[in-house]
């Protein structure tokens, strides 16, 4: 499931020991994408069992992670630092803030980003 | 021409002004469109939206033009006033002096008169006033009063 890759740039051989990808189907999970999919199982662990984490409400960590999933899916990927940037910025922010009003600053945020050409 | 925003900390400084116009935005959504942090839309929006909208740039338009402490000079003060007061009224003292007046209402002393009114859609309102005033309101001004601070009273019930 994780194949030792090699990327090749003029002509000198870097080893990847380490570079889990995915392929399910037509679909392919790059690095980013399966992290968020173990965070995701990981969270819904902590609700079967009944595992407190701090400060965080499960629900709504689990909410925003398949939201962040399934936008990562939607954008390409020369557009990481800003996509994270926000996921990690809607995640911390709900903390302070009714979920509602994350999930509406992430839609809005990527509504913006559009708006000011950076994605 | 490449500018500075073309440049990796130009896409970066216009993404930090995304988010933080994206924080703004959502404050506004959740406090003026829906209700109680929920998907329900707030159903008198274009109502309330021109009443907000309409009220802000009254504020803003006396907050900058509107007459200055200076332009006050020469009225009387409120201690002028104060110093002259006299009960006219059960519950109600007040003064008068060249254009200012200066009424000071004490509520549970006050002696009311309720006075109902019915609106052009059949719905009933009391309306109480000081018994010795002498009420001359029309039903229109009044309805209009009612209906434009309906939005509002409702906005501060969340």
């Amino acid at each position: 499931m994780y194949p030792i890759a090699h990327i090749v740039y003029n002509n000198i051989s870097y080893p990847f020991l380490f570079h889990p990808i995915m392929y399910l189907g037509p679909f392919y999970f790059d690095t980013k994408e399966i992290f968020l999919i173990i965070g995701g199982f990981l969270i819904g662990l902590t609700i079967a069992l009944d595992i407190p984490l701090f400060w965080f409400d499960r629900q709504e960590l689990l909410l925003l992670t398949i939201l962040i999933f399934f936008t990562k899916g939607l954008l390409p990927s020369i557009h990481n630092e800003a996509f994270f940037l926000v996921a990690i910025v809607a995640i911390c922010s709900s903390l302070y803030m009714p979920l509602f009003q994350v999930v509406l600053f992430y839609f809005v945020t990527f509504f913006l980003l559009r708006l000011l050409r950076v994605i | 021409m490449m500018t500075f925003f073309d440049t990796i900390w130009g896409k970066r400084m216009r993404t930090l002004c995304a988010i933080i116009l994206g924080f703004g935005f959502s404050y506004l959504l959740v406090k003026d469109v829906f209700i109680g942090y929920s998907p329900q839309i707030r159903p008198n929006l274009p109502q309330y939206a021109y009443l907000r909208i309409t009220d802000t740039v009254d504020s803003a338009r006396i907050a900058f033009f509107g007459p200055k402490r200076s332009d006050l000079a020469g009225t009387p003060n409120r201690k002028e006033l104060a110093s002259r007061l006299s009960q006219t009224a059960p519950g109600i003292r007040g003064s008068q002096y060249k254009n200012a007046s200066y009424n000071i209402y004490d509520l549970n002393d006050v002696e009311w008169k309720v006075v109902g009114y019915t609106f052009s859609d059949g719905s009933r309102v009391r309306v109480r006033f000081p018994r010795n005033e002498n009420v001359n309101i029309s039903v229109d001004a009044l309805e209009t009063v009612y209906n434009a601070h309906v939005p509002y009273r409702a906005h501060s019930v969340q």
